[in-house]
């Protein structure tokens, strides 16, 4: 498997969520529009389940979607925009330590066609994993401060309050 | 009755956490001062009175007094929502009263209800009263509802005086309503007993009728020509008739001359500012344009805000706090390059050999220009292309071009196309300034937002004191009020006729009666005992008498009145440059009594100033209020929480000289006293009043409420500082 079809590999995935998230994603997004009067509503489904990922990496938690658990996805990775933020977690994901991520990108090179499909599974099980966090976080949020959800900002102060806390 | 406000405390009442005891303002006679800001809680203190005199509040939303129930929501404190599941709020007040002192005490429970739209379910309001002698400190909680009632609506405060004791915002201007004449006469009429004297007068009234009639009685008996004494009674009992129609039509004439007065009064002062109208409209219209602008900026603002979080320019917001990341992958990519290189170097060594040339060997350039020529430079040989000379350095030169690189592994391209992506997110450290910048933006807007707002509400007071409707943006048509002006003048000058005419119809009338009477006496004779006609006469004498003192003492209340509201009138204008007027009260031939203002010299002053105007009603209330006592002070509080700033510095030093002269005990809310530059927050002007309160020269308390610096609208509490108790 080459360069370009490892990516096409990447590229066709649906990245999965919970089910008990979507009710969640629902009322967060906007479906395919952007902007509008809610402020509550930031973007289609992708931006949301983007802004989770950052989220949960922030957080630090891969928390990887059990087998068992009933899940949902949505569009195909290639059809998420801008693609260059899809670029952005591919890299985040691929900068992440031979430990986490279970194969290093030499060992990538020796792979067969099995092995990179393989690889490429591990890399969306991440992925979730990241977002599964992010979710979690923005639920509980929802859940228990609902008043903040009020503010224009909810969605930037969220991400202020994860990067700064890491910092801290 | 003299009731006075001892104190009165909150418990999670809007921005007053916690429970009565953290927030308990105690009272004295004389004068009460809450120095307060904009938003630290005036209002919302005020708003704890009319809990407990008239079980509502007003919502300053939507400018407009609303159930307590209905606004439990609102009322309760927004901290305390925040932090507990139940919610205890209301408002507590204590007044003595005669020999008695009173608790009141209102509250609601709010209960958290996730099942609710609202979000909590809300109790019925529970009032609790507690009686307390204070001559055997005897203490009994009244259960009567009744009497509950008979204690906060006549004991705290009789409802004929709320309108007199209340005062709050734009309120001010409707205390007394000086454009409806009949409500001055009505008032004054409370406040003067001239009631007891009107019953009387009702009561003569029926006694001369009754005394009329047993005369009449008396005279038919005696009378010898039966026939000629019916016909003379039916003549009377027709004479009474058309009196009683004609006094019918004497009020409802009245009624109609009044209302014409009234509606031409109101539409000359509306005329009179015409120009300030459409000065003050085109104003608000400018303002309003002004304020769908910036609406809308916001709207687009806090719109594009969740956009900003994926913008490629000038950078995703998303990307807040990941600097290095990019660094790190191209560390690693670079890690990665190097150790493709390498595994390709251990796999082929060979390959690397033979690309490296002895020492002294020809460079490529000279190896290139060897094959060009066909001869060898290093023993300047010829050779022919494509012999095998030519082929060896031909060899020679390829070799260098076999270097071994890292084309073959897999998936450079991958990464590189990855990098290539979000190389432009290196340098993501300016994603904090762009957000802090919209954050300021947004600020900017919202203050620009208020300021307008502040703008549209008083350039609308100023636009209202000149006459406009706020219903209107065009306003009634000046054409409409001249029209309209015009009528009322024709609709005066017909009742005034048909009012004299109908006068002296019942003048004529009541001869024709008299000349009745007489022939009545005549067909009785000397048979009929004197007394009848005795008793009638002296009833008749009494019904005058009571009539004209009626009449002297309405003049006497009237000039009284006048003198009074002058004097507070010269009082509370006293060092403005401007003239404002003389104060002039009188009698209306329709039982009213109209109040005008006059200049130095005789001329009706109209349209003036917000302050003026406003000036005037106090005078004139100050002027009622000690006129019902004799120069006495009011036996019950005045609370306000008005807007004074539109009366100017000069106005409110005189007020405050003036208010303890009339009121036993004022409570006020003011923001005029405060100064966010003082480390107590009150101005010069507050200060003085301060001392004088300290020195004991004026007798009252003196409050200031403050917010925490950085106000957080959800869980925000007022904080109360006493300076004098």
């Amino acid at each position: 498997m080459n360069s370009q079809e490892f990516r096409q590999e990447i590229d066709i995935k649906r990245p999965r969520y919970l089910a008990k998230y979507y009710p969640l994603m629902e009322t967060i997004s906007n479906k395919g529009t952007t902007g509008g009067g809610d402020y509550i509503k930031f973007g289609p489904f992708f931006q949301t389940y983007m802004y989770a990922f950052m989220i949960g990496y922030h957080l630090g938690e891969c928390n990887q979607i059990a087998g068992s658990g009933e899940t949902k996805d949505f569009a195909p990775l290639n059809h998420w925009k801008p693609s260059e933020m899809v670029d952005y977690i591919l890299m985040l994901i691929f900068s992440e330590s031979e430990d986490k991520l279970g194969f290093s990108w030499e060992e990538l090179e020796s792979m067969n066609d099995d092995e990179c499909k393989a690889a490429v599974s591990t890399i969306v099980r991440r992925i979730e994993g990241y977002a599964n966090t992010g979710l979690n976080y923005i639920q509980d949020k929802f859940n228990n401060e609902k008043d903040e959800f009020r503010s224009p900002q909810v969605f930037i102060n969220f991400l202020r309050d994860v990067v700064d806390d890491k910092v801290q | 009755m003299a009731s006075v406000i001892k104190s009165i405390a909150f418990k999670n009442f809007y921005n007053f956490y916690g429970d009565f005891e953290n927030n308990t303002f105690t009272f004295s006679e004389g004068l009460n001062i809450i120095n307060a800001d904009n938003g630290m809680g005036k209002s919302k203190m005020y708003n704890g009175f009319l809990w407990i005199i008239k079980d509502m509040v007003y919502d300053s939303d939507l400018r407009e007094p609303d159930g307590v129930v209905h606004s439990a929501i609102k009322i309760a404190s927004e901290k305390a929502k925040n932090t507990d599941e139940v919610v205890d709020f209301g408002v507590r007040l204590v007044f003595e009263d005669d020999r008695k002192e009173y608790t009141i005490t209102k509250s609601i429970k709010l209960t958290k209800d996730y099942a609710s739209e609202i979000g909590w379910k809300v109790s019925l309001p529970r009032t609790d009263v507690l009686e307390l002698d204070l001559l055997t400190h005897n203490s009994a909680i009244v259960y009567d509802l009744a009497r509950q009632e008979e204690i906060i609506k006549v004991r705290l405060l009789s409802a004929t005086m709320q309108p007199y004791s209340l005062l709050q915002g734009e309120a001010i201007d409707n205390i007394v309503d000086l454009t409806d004449s009949s409500n001055l006469a009505s008032t004054v009429e409370a406040l003067t007993d001239l009631s007891e004297l009107k019953i009387i007068e009702k009561t003569c009234k029926t006694l001369y009728s009754g005394a009329d009639k047993d005369l009449s009685t008396k005279q038919k008996a005696c009378a010898q020509n039966k026939k000629g004494f019916d016909d003379a009674q039916a003549e009377k009992a027709n004479i009474l008739k058309q009196i009683k129609g004609s006094e019918e039509s004497i009020e409802l004439y009245k009624k109609e001359l009044q209302q014409a007065t009234e509606e031409a009064d109101k539409y000359k002062g509306i005329l009179a500012n015409t120009e300030k109208r459409v000065e003050y409209r085109e104003k608000l219209i400018a303002l309003r344009t002004q304020l769908g602008k910036k609406e809308k900026e916001l709207e687009s603002l806090l719109s594009s805000i969740n956009d900003n979080l994926f913008a490629k320019n000038p950078l995703p917001w998303l990307l807040y706090g990941t600097e290095g990341y990019v660094d790190a992958f191209i560390e690693k990519r670079g890690k990665y390059t190097e150790a493709m290189l390498a595994k390709k170097v251990l796999a082929n060594p060979e390959a690397l050999l033979a690309s490296i040339l002895p020492e002294g060997s020809p460079d490529d350039a000279s190896l290139s220009k060897m094959l060009d020529e066909c001869r060898c430079f290093v023993c300047n040989r010829p050779f022919t292309k494509d012999d095998e000379h030519y082929k060896h350095v031909e060899m020679l030169r390829n070799r260098s071009l076999k270097k071994p690189t890292t084309d073959d592994a897999k998936f450079k391209a991958f990464f590189g196309d990855i990098q290539k992506a979000v190389s432009p997110y290196m340098t993501v450290d300016t994603i904090f300034a762009s957000i802090a910048n919209s954050i300021k933006t947004q600020k900017a807007i919202e203050n620009e937002i208020k300021t307008i707002h502040e703008q549209i509400n008083t350039t609308l007071t100023e636009f209202k004191n000149y006459g406009g409707s706020e219903n209107e943006d065009s306003g009634i048509s000046d054409e409409n009020i001249l029209s309209a002006y015009d009528k009322a003048l024709n609709a005066i000058n017909l009742n005034q006729g048909y009012l004299t005419s109908a006068t002296n119809q019942v003048i004529k009338l009541k001869e024709d009666l008299k000349a009745c009477d007489k022939k009545l006496s005549e067909y009785g004779g000397a048979a009929v005992p004197q007394s009848y006609r005795d008793l009638k006469e002296i009833i008749e004498d009494a019904q005058i008498a009571f009539d004209r003192t009626k009449q002297r003492i309405y003049d006497e209340v009237i000039a009284t009145l006048e003198k009074k509201s002058n004097e507070f009138y010269q009082k509370l204008t006293a060092g403005n440059n401007v003239d404002g007027g003389k104060l002039s009260f009188s009698k209306t031939s329709y039982d009213s009594i109209q109040l005008k203002v006059y200049n130095e010299a005789g001329g009706e002053l109209t349209g003036a100033s917000e302050g003026f105007q406003r000036m005037k009603k106090i005078a004139v209330l100050m002027a009622i209020i000690s006129s019902k006592f004799g120069g006495g002070k009011f036996e019950y509080p005045f609370i306000a929480d008005a807007p004074f700033s539109a009366f100017g510095k000069n106005f409110i030093n005189n007020f405050f000289d003036t208010v303890p002269t009339v009121f036993k005990q004022c409570i006020i809310m003011i923001k005029d006293l405060y100064d966010v530059n003082s480390p107590q927050r009150i101005s010069e002007d507050g200060q003085e009043i301060l001392e004088k309160m300290k020195n004991g020269e004026l007798p009252g308390t003196f409050y200031v409420l403050t917010v925490p610096e950085v106000g957080d609208p959800v869980n925000m509490i007022t904080n109360i500082h006493s300076y004098k108790k």
